[in-house]
C-alpha cells in the first residue's frame, strides 16, 4: 500500500516538473521573457479560458490578472510561437514513448521502436511526394505535406499488418521483417524522388529530421484527443501487456486473449504514431531510448513503466527542442538531431551503469 | 476432464491420433513417452493453447473451446517449460498476474488479491524473495515463482509442462513434493509430463503412457511401469528393481 502511495507522489512530482520545465522554456530563446510575465500572461489566459467556459460570453484578457506590464511583443511570442511548441513538442515525446514502450511489449522486443512497423518511411514518403508535386492544399490545422505523410504513414502499417497476419493470428517476427522490407523500399522511393527534384532536397531533409518549427495551437489540438484517448485505452491495457511480455501461451493461460489485445494496441498504437509523425516529422530516439530509460529505473511492470515513460518522453522532448531553438543564434536545429546527440551518450552510460547482471 | 477421442496434427503430421481419457478430480497424472510423442501437444490441447481438429476435451461437462480464456483461468493454471524472460519484473509483481481473471478492468489490486498472493508466495516458499528481479533468481527459484502465479488463479486443475527437466535433483524433489502437497491438501489436479520414470512412479497416483499420439496404457504406477510398457514404447531393455518399496524403480540394462 505504501508502495502505491509511493508511486502516484512520484507522478505528481514528475509532472510538476514537467509544467515548471514548460514555463521555463517559454522565457527561452532569441527574445529573453522574463519567468513572472510568462506566469501572468498564462495565468490570466488560464483565467480566460476558465471564465469563457463558465460564462460562455467573451471575457477580455487582464480582467484579473493585469498584463499592463508586459510588452504586447512578448505576450504574441508567449502565447503564439512559444507556448504551441513546447506543448506540442511535450506532446509529441509523450505519444512516441507510449508507442514505443507499447510496441516493446507486444513484440516482446526490445528493439522495437514507434517506427517497427513502418510508420516512418510511410509517413516520409508521403511527405516528400507532397513537397515533390508542391501542392497546398491545407485542410484543418494539416498542410498537404502533413496530411500526405498521415495517410503514407497509416497505409504502409495497415500493409505491413497485413502481410504479417496469418489467418486470424499475427506473427511478431513477420511484422518486424515486413516492417523493415517496407521501410528499405519506401527509402528507395523517396532516394528517386530525391534524384529527380534536387531543389526540393534541403526540405525533404529537413522534414525527415524532425521539427516543431511550424507549430501552432491548432496541431495542439489535433493531437491532444487521440492522445488522450490513446493513453487511457493503453493504460487499460497494462495488465495484458505484462502478462505478454512472459508469455504469449502463459498469457493466454492467465485469461488474456492475447491475439484481441494485440491487435487493439497495434491499431492504436500505430494511429498515434502516424498522427505524431505527421505533426513533427521523424524524431527518432525518443520511442526507443525513454521506454528503456525507464524500464531500468523503474521495472517493466506497465502499470508503473507507462505512465512514467509518458511524462519522461515529454520532459526529454521538450528539453531536446528547447536547446533545438536556442542553441544556435537564428536557427532551428532539427530536433531529431539533439535527441540522438543527448539521449545516445546518457543512455549508454546508464545501460553500462545498471546493467551489470542484467540482460536488459 | 475427459478427453474425448481427440486428434491432432500440424498441417500435415498427426500428433494426436483419437486419444481418450477421463482424468478423476484431484488426481496426480503424470504423462510419460518419448520426445514427439505429443507429451506437450496434448497439453496444449487440455489448455485450449491448441484446438483439436476432430474430438473435444471437456472440463465438468463444459467443452473447453466454449469456455472463457477468463473463466477457464480461474479453473485450470498452466506452468509451462521454463523461458528466459527479456523483461525485467520484480517476482511479486509476477505472482501478482495470476489474479487477473479475477480482476476488473480499471481496478486496482485489492486486500483480498494481495493476501492470497502472499498466501501462494509462502506456500511455495518464495516469500522472502518477493522484492527481487526475476533475473536474480535460480532456475528452480524461477519455476516455484511461476507455480506461485499459477496458484494465484486459485485453480482446481494445474497443468505443468515438464517442471523439473532443467533442475538439479533436489530442486526436482523439492518441485515434485511441492506438487504433492497441493495436490493433498488443497485437493488441486495435478497433470503433468515429465522423463524422469522413477520420479514419476514415486509421486503420481496414475500414469499415462503415451506413444506416436495414442494412450499405450493409464494406470497406476504399477501396471503402468513395466520391463513390457517401457521396451514397446521407448524401445530400451530395462531392468525393474522393487525390493521393499512398493513404488517401481527401474534402471537400464
Amino acid at each position: 500500500m505504501d508502495r502505491k502511495r509511493g508511486f502516484f507522489l512520484k507522478i505528481i512530482s514528475i509532472t510538476t516538473v514537467l509544467f515548471l520545465l514548460m514555463i521555463f522554456a517559454t522565457t527561452v530563446g532569441s527574445v529573453k521573457v522574463l519567468i513572472r510575465d510568462t506566469v501572468s500572461i498564462i495565468a490570466s489566459e488560464i483565467v480566460y479560458i476558465a471564465e469563457s467556459i463558465v460564462t460562455r460570453d467573451e471575457v477580455y484578457i487582464g480582467e484579473r490578472v493585469s498584463l499592463d506590464n508586459v510588452r504586447k511583443q512578448h505576450i504574441f511570442i508567449v502565447k503564439n510561437i512559444r507556448l504551441p511548441r513546447i506543448v506540442l513538442a511535450s506532446l509529441v515525446g509523450a505519444v512516441l514513448a507510449l508507442v514505443g514502450t507499447s510496441y516493446q511489449a507486444i513484440f516482446k522486443n526490445p528493439m522495437a521502436d514507434p517506427f517497427v512497423m513502418g510508420v516512418s518511411s510511410g509517413a516520409a514518403f508521403g511527405a516528400t511526394l507532397g513537397i515533390v508535386l508542391g501542392l497546398n492544399v491545407g485542410v484543418f490545422a494539416m498542410g498537404t505535406t502533413a496530411i500526405l505523410a498521415f495517410i503514407g504513414a497509416l497505409l504502409t502499417t495497415a500493409i505491413v499488418y497485413n502481410l504479417a497476419r496469418v489467418g486470424n493470428k499475427i506473427s511478431t517476427t513477420s511484422i518486424l521483417l515486413a516492417g523493415i522490407v517496407m521501410s528499405s523500399l519506401l527509402s528507395a522511393g523517396i532516394s528517386l524522388m530525391m534524384i529527380f527534384n534536387q531543389d526540393d532536397l534541403s526540405k525533404i531533409v529537413g522534414w525527415t529530421m524532425g521539427s516543431f518549427n511550424a507549430a501552432n495551437w491548432d496541431q495542439v489540438a489535433l493531437l491532444l484527443v487521440p492522445t488522450l484517448i490513446g493513453l487511457v485505452v493503453l493504460v487499460a491495457l497494462s495488465r495484458e501487456m505484462n502478462a505478454i511480455v512472459l508469455g504469449e501461451e502463459s498469457a493466454q493461460n492467465i485469461g488474456v486473449n492475447v491475439e484481441i489485445v494485440k491487435k487493439i494496441i497495434i491499431v492504436v498504437a500505430s494511429l498515434l504514431a502516424a498522427i505524431a509523425v505527421s505533426v513533427s516529422g521523424i524524431i527518432g530516439f525518443v520511442g526507443l531510448m525513454v521506454p528503456h530509460l525507464f524500464r531500468l529505473i523503474v521495472g517493466s511492470n506497465h502499470k508503473k513503466l507507462l505512465p512514467v515513460s509518458v511524462l519522461g518522453g515529454a520532459i526529454f522532448l521538450l528539453i531536446c527542442d528547447t536547446i533545438a531553438r536556442s542553441a544556435l543564434e537564428g536557427m532551428d536545429i532539427p530536433v531529431g538531431i539533439i535527441t540522438s546527440i543527448i539521449g545516445g551518450p546518457y543512455f549508454l552510460y546508464l545501460l553500462k551503469k545498471t546493467r551489470k547482471n542484467k540482460l536488459i | 476432464m475427459k478427453v474425448d477421442k481427440v486428434k491432432f496434427k500440424y498441417s500435415n503430421k498427426t500428433v494426436l491420433n483419437g486419444l481418450n481419457l477421463d482424468i478423476e478430480k484431484g488426481s496426480f497424472l503424470s504423462i510419460l513417452g518419448p520426445n514427439g510423442s505429443g507429451k506437450t501437444t496434448l497439453l496444449k490441447n487440455m489448455c485450449n493453447l491448441l484446438k483439436p481438429y476432430e474430438g473435444a476435451i471437456y472440463i465438468d461437462n463444459l467443452q473447453l473451446k466454449g469456455i472463457k480464456y477468463k473463466d477457464l483461468a480461474k479453473t485450470m493454471a498452466v506452468v509451462h517449460q521454463g523461458s528466459n524472460p527479456n523483461f525485467e519484473f520484480n517476482i511479486h509483481d509476477i505472482v501478482l498476474m495470476g489474479r487477473y481473471p479475477h480482476q476488473k478492468r480499471f481496478s486496482f489490486d485489492s486486500k483480498a488479491d494481495l493476501d492470497i498472493v502472499k498466501q501462494v508466495m509462502q506456500d511455495t516458499d518464495i516469500w522472502k524473495l518477493r522484492e527481487k528481479s526475476i533475473f536474480e533468481i535460480s532456475g528452480g527459484e524461477r519455476q516455484r515463482v511461476i507455480i506461485a502465479r499459477a496458484l494465484a488463479q486459485q485453480p482446481e486443475i494445474l497443468l505443468l509442462d515438464e517442471p523439473i527437466t532443467f533442475l538439479d535433483i533436489k530442486h526436482q524433489i523439492s518441485i515434485l513434493n511441492l506438487c504433492k502437497k497441493l495436490n493433498k491438501e488443497k485437493q488441486i489436479t495435478i497433470i503433468t509430463t515429465m522423463h524422469d520414470i522413477n520420479l514419476a512412479s514415486r509421486y503420481s497416483d496414475y500414469i499415462l503412457l503415451l506413444d506416436s499420439g495414442k494412450v499405450e496404457v493409464l494406470d497406476i504406477p504399477e501396471k503402468v511401469v513395466t520391463e513390457k510398457n517401457i521396451e514397446a514404447v521407448y524401445g530400451i531393455k530395462v531392468k525393474l528393481i522393487n525390493e521393499e518399496k512398493e513404488v517401481p524403480y527401474i534402471i537400464p540394462e
